[in-house]
Parts: structure tokens; C-alpha cells; sequence
């Protein structure tokens, strides 16, 4: 590989070009007409601007980047997360352009993007999957209200072209089905095209439990171990930790080597993360999907292991084997991540755009910003509203949340609100400090924390 | 040795009516920080409407937060919609920067055109930041008299979205 194109912006295209100059290889970066002071910009060797904002017309136009990409003179293409990084026809058309894509090929992320298929995938890895159905559509109604005794409730309606968090909705008795049911297929039909939706128990107390996997070309398919991200809003993460408090060392063993089998029987290649649901009232690991792509927390990972995980990811696309060499800092025992949002959380996290007049946070041994903001920089109102990643590192868990609260409690952020202030407030809730949480407790606490 | 809370109201005295913008003291068992917050004026979505979710804060407020305690953000009225020239022409300005839909999604009709008769609390557009969508709301009956920007086109706050002809 001589020269990667970053299809993407922000913080992620930062930390791709970052790994590229470690590798040795030349960086092509594009960015739209909003994009036009991002930091990964002027990082790169090279950049050119793509057209105007709408992501349609820029970061999701693959005619685009892939004449930019030839024209430049790249070989290889990063999709970063979003955007296309789970598009298998992008996949394809790099793949037929002659490109190398950074990620698993198309056929693999076909697979996975389909929940419906991604779950029975599973299932013949071993893997137990969350007790639930195929896909259905609208005419398959009278089907459905016969499955609901199997699954049992409360349950969950999910687009089967969904992911992400996005197409859900839980369903707590049979008398509101048929009405939810027909809203989800509209719903999923507008938002991806497919009216598909299948349905899933639902756990009422339940962590969310993933594991970072690394598969190369030459057969070697490992894990990085676990990340716990239960901390959410909306089913949108907001905290992520690793390693998970709430496992012992033999259900850490035990969901680590499920996610191996699954990538082992699929022969998968690059990184990925594979989801499950940790039932916290009995224990007990169910497959939720997976992620053929790198994650925005796999920095966590990266603190706690000390790999490189996106080095690794250019390594395995131009078909080497993985080096998995620990950095020059130590990895540490423990590792938790705050994601710095653009938002109001004492309004709903309402999203708050503007300039950033002022952007410090305290550097030091332990802590990790990767952010491609700074002082001056108005936040686009077009993307989503990650402004950085705090990640944290410490000898327990405790000295994590320590050394969080002081650094965060000093971070300061002027010009647009944050998420900062929010993370202040929950460390102090016992839940968090005993690491009692469970999926749903920020939106059924929020008001109360703001009471 | 600890700080009393007198001690710390002195010193808060003294920095209140001075130009101090941060303070931090370290000594055994005591770490304290106070840091002169400037809070800026930030519209909240929506606003300006017969709906308002929730009420900004008031402009250029100055408070030090000693850092032990999370203030809670301060409550005030909604900017007014201010009446453009010509009495009876209400204005919709955008409460924040973002993008500008007309209609509900992509596949469905625009909410009004001109010409159109609109009732107090009726959804006028639609306006999405960072990913976020938020309905407008009409804060008064009439007819819609100019829509000013274009479908999916950005927007800064503030600016003038719809008027409205709320004469009789």
C-alpha cells in the first residue's frame, strides 16, 4: 500500500492519517464545502474537496471519491465509520476500480448488514443469538402474532437493514403489536429502504457487551478483548469502558471465544466488532450484530492492549500479517472513554452548534484525546455532533474514574455546550461507581439527574 | 488542615471584584478550583413558537461555579418573534444554524406554500442539526406570506425562514 484515500472526516479521519504516517504511507484527504478548516485536512499529504456539504454529495457520492481516487493516485481506500464504511457496494467498486478497501469484502458486509441473515450466521458459528424471529414484512402479520408466544415479552421490533441503534421499538404487550409493527415498517422502509423488520426479546436490565476482533489474510483470527458500553442514550453510546465490570474472568473468557468462532467460521478479514446483550439478571451472552468496520471506541481497546489497531487494519489490507506490537506506552489495566458531543445534555442533549473559542484539556500519562477540533473551529451543523474522545487509562478501575473526574472536571470547553458536564454529574451516581447500569438507565434516570 | 466555608466565601468575595479568571488551590486535603464561567446566549429548539421545549439562557450571564458544585443552567422567557416591517408580518427565524427542510421527509409533500392559511401551533418546517431533526411550529394564525430559503439549504440563526400575514 503506497497511498490511502480517507473516505471520511473528523476525528476518525484524523486517526487514520495518523496510522498512515506510522505505516510509511502517503494520505489522500477529502473533505466537503463545511469541511473546508477540518483538522484532517492539512494533516494529510494530500486533500481535495469533494463538493458541498450534503453527505450525498460528498462523503456518500462514491462516483466522486473513487475518480479522486485514481486521479490521485491512491491505492488503497479507508472508509473510517459511517458513511460507507458498511456499504458493500462500495466495497464492491473499490474492488472492481482496482482499490484496495481497508475492511472485510463485500460479500462479508452484505451479510453482516443484514440482521436477519447476520443472526442466523451466528448461529451456525454457535453463537446463541437473542431469542427471535426472521424478517417480516407487512403481509406476514398473521405470522407474527403467532411467533410473539415463543419470544415472550416485552420485545423488540428491528429493521432488518437497520444497526447502529437505529429502527427500534419495544413492544410491552400484544395488544399494542399489530399498531407498532405496521410504524416500524414504514418507518424502516423510509429510513433504509427496506421494510424488513424481525422481532427480538427484550431485556429490560441488559449491558452491552462487544468484543474487538482482528482477522487477517493468512488465516490468524484473535480478539482484543471486551468493551462494555451500556452506558447509552437512545441506543446511542456514550461512555465505553474496557474491561467490563460487570464480568467475571470466565464469561470474559467465555464471550471473547464466541466471537472468535463466528469470525472463524466466517474466515473473516480486518477488524470488526462482534455485539451481544449480557443479561444482568441471569447472565448469559446473546448476539446482537456486528460491526464490519472499525469503531469510534476502539480506542479503548488500543489503551488497554496497547495495539494499533487501525496500523494493523493497513497492515492486513496489503496482505501482511499483523504485527501486534504494544506501544511505546505501557497498556493499561483499565480504560473507560468519554465521548466529547456537541450537545446540551441538561436541554436532551440538544445539539449545540458554533464556533469553539476556547478548547483545553490537561495532557498527561493516562490520557488520550483524540478530537480534530480547536480553538476558532465552528462545528458543522451537517455531521453528527462528536467533537472528540477522552479516553482514560488507569491501574483500576477506580484510578480510571479518578483520574476521568479530574481531568474532565478541568476540560474546558467554551463556545458551543457539551456532554462534558453530563459526565461530571453521572460519575457521581453509585450505579455508575458500581458499575450497576444497564442499557436503558440514562433515559429512564435523565430527569431525575435533572430535577 | 482544611478550608472552612467561610474561608471560601472570602475568597469568592475577593475574586468577585477582581479579574481573576481562575483559581486553584492545593494544599493537604483541599483541592479547590473556581473558574469564571461566561455564559453565552444559546437559542433552544424550538423556539419563538407557541411550543417552546424548553427556554435559553439569558445573555452574557457571568457566575463563578466553584467547581464542587454542578450549577444547574438558568431559566428565562423565549426571544420574542419579532414583527418584521408591516405590522401584521410575523417572522420564523431559525433558533440555531442548520439545514432547512421544507417537507417531513424526502417522499412527502412541503408542509405549506405561500398563499397557504396556517393555524397558531401548525408545523411549518422541519430543521436539522447534527443529525438531529426539529419541527417548527407556527406561533400565530394567517397566511404563510414568503418562504425565503430553499429546500435541504443551509441556514444560520436567526435568519428569517417564513413570514407569516397574521392580518385579518
Amino acid at each position: 500500500m503506497k497511498k490511502l484515500l480517507i473516505a471520511n472526516r473528523g476525528e476518525i479521519a484524523v486517526r487514520v492519517i495518523e496510522a498512515c504516517r506510522k505505516a510509511g504511507v502517503k494520505s489522500v484527504a477529502v473533505y466537503s464545502e463545511a469541511d473546508r478548516y477540518s483538522r484532517h485536512i492539512w494533516m494529510a499529504d494530500e486533500s481535495v474537496c469533494i463538493g458541498p456539504a450534503p453527505a450525498s454529495q460528498s462523503y456518500l457520492d462514491i462516483e466522486k471519491l473513487l475518480f479522486v481516487a485514481k486521479a490521485k493516485g491512491a491505492d488503497a481506500v479507508h472508509p473510517g465509520y459511517g458513511f460507507l464504511a458498511e456499504n458493500a457496494g462500495f466495497a464492491r467498486a473499490c474492488a472492481e476500480a482496482g482499490l484496495i478497501f481497508v475492511g472485510p469484502n463485500a460479500d462479508m458486509i452484505d451479510l453482516m448488514g443484514n440482521k436477519v441473515m447476520a443472526r442466523q450466521a451466528a448461529s451456525r458459528a454457535g453463537v446463541p443469538i437473542v431469542p427471535g424471529t426472521e424478517g417480516f414484512t407487512l403481509a406476514d402479520l398473521p405470522q407474527i402474532m403467532a411467533k410473539v408466544e415463543e419470544i415472550g415479552f416485552p420485545l423488540l421490533l428491528k429493521a432488518a437493514a437497520g444497526g447502529g441503534g437505529r429502527g427500534m421499538r419495544i413492544v410491552r404487550a400484544v395488544s399494542d403489536l399489530e399498531r407498532e409493527f405496521k410504524q416500524a415498517v414504514r418507518e424502516a422502509e423510509a429510513a433504509f429502504g427496506d421494510g424488513t423488520v424481525y422481532m427480538e426479546r427484550y431485556f429490560d436490565k441488559a449491558r452491552h457487551i462487544e468484543v474487538q476482533v482482528l482477522s487477517d489474510r493468512h488465516g490468524r483470527h484473535i480478539h482484543l478483548g471486551e468493551r462494555d458500553c451500556t452506558i447509552q442514550r437512545r441506543h446511542q453510546k456514550l461512555i465505553e469502558e474496557s474491561p467490563s465490570p460487570a464480568l467475571s474472568d470466565a464469561e470474559r473468557k467465555e464471550v471473547c471465544e464466541l466471537a472468535v468462532s463466528l469470525t472463524r467460521t466466517m474466515n473473516y478479514e480486518n477488524a470488526g466488532t462482534v455485539e451481544f446483550l449480557y443479561d444482568a439478571v441471569k447472565g448469559g451472552f446473546f448476539f446482537i450484530e456486528m460491526n464490519t468496520r472499525i469503531q469510534v471506541e476502539h480506542a479503548v481497546t488500543e489503551m488497554v492492549t496497547g495495539v494499533d489497531i487501525v496500523y494493523e487494519q493497513l497492515r492486513i489490507a496489503s496482505g501482511e500479517h499483523m504485527e501486534l506490537k504494544t506501544s511505546e506506552e505501557k497498556p493499561w489495566e483499565h480504560a473507560i472513554e468519554w465521548r466529547i458531543n456537541a450537545e446540551d445534555a441538561a436541554r436532551e442533549f440538544q445539539p449545540s452548534p458554533g464556533t469553539i473559542t476556547h478548547w483545553g484539556c490537561r495532557q498527561g500519562r493516562g490520557v488520550r484525546l483524540d478530537s480534530y477540533v480547536y480553538p476558532g473551529y465552528t462545528v458543522p451543523v451537517n455531521y453528527d455532533s462528536l467533537l472528540g474522545k477522552l479516553i482514560i487509562g488507569g491501574h483500576t478501575r477506580e484510578e480510571a474514574i479518578e483520574r476521568s473526574r479530574q481531568v474532565l472536571s478541568i476540560f474546558s470547553v467554551q463556545g458551543v455546550s457539551t456532554t462534558i458536564p453530563f459526565y461530571l454529574l453521572l460519575m457521581q451516581q453509585p450505579e455508575f461507581k458500581n458499575g450497576e447500569i444497564y442499557t436503558r438507565w440514562v433515559d429512564d434516570n435523565i430527569g431525575r439527574l435533572y430535577d | 488542615m482544611t478550608i472552612t466555608h467561610k474561608e471560601i466565601v472570602e475568597i469568592l468575595l475577593h475574586l468577585e471584584g477582581s479579574m481573576c479568571e481562575e483559581f486553584n488551590l492545593q494544599m493537604d486535603g483541599v483541592d479547590l478550583l473556581l473558574r469564571r464561567k461566561v455564559e453565552v446566549s444559546g437559542a433552544s429548539l424550538p423556539t419563538a413558537t407557541s411550543r417552546p421545549r424548553s427556554q435559553p439562557r439569558s445573555v452574557a450571564e457571568k457566575t463563578i461555579t466553584p467547581i464542587q458544585n454542578l450549577s444547574k443552567p438558568q431559566m428565562s422567557s423565549p426571544p420574542p418573534q419579532l414583527p418584521a416591517d408591516g405590522a401584521s408580518h410575523v417572522e420564523l427565524r431559525a433558533p440555531m444554524s442548520g439545514v432547512f427542510y421544507r417537507r417531513p421527509s424526502p417522499d412527502e409533500p412541503a408542509f405549506v406554500e405561500v398563499g397557504d392559511e396556517v393555524k397558531d401551533g401548525d408545523p411549518l418546517c422541519v430543521i436539522e442539526v447534527m443529525k438531529l431533526f426539529s419541527t417548527l411550529y407556527a406561533s400565530c394564525s394567517g397566511r404563510i406570506a414568503s418562504i425565503l430559503v430553499e429546500d435541504s439549504k443551509s441556514i444560520e440563526k436567526s435568519q428569517v425562514l417564513i413570514t407569516i400575514d397574521s392580518s385579518n
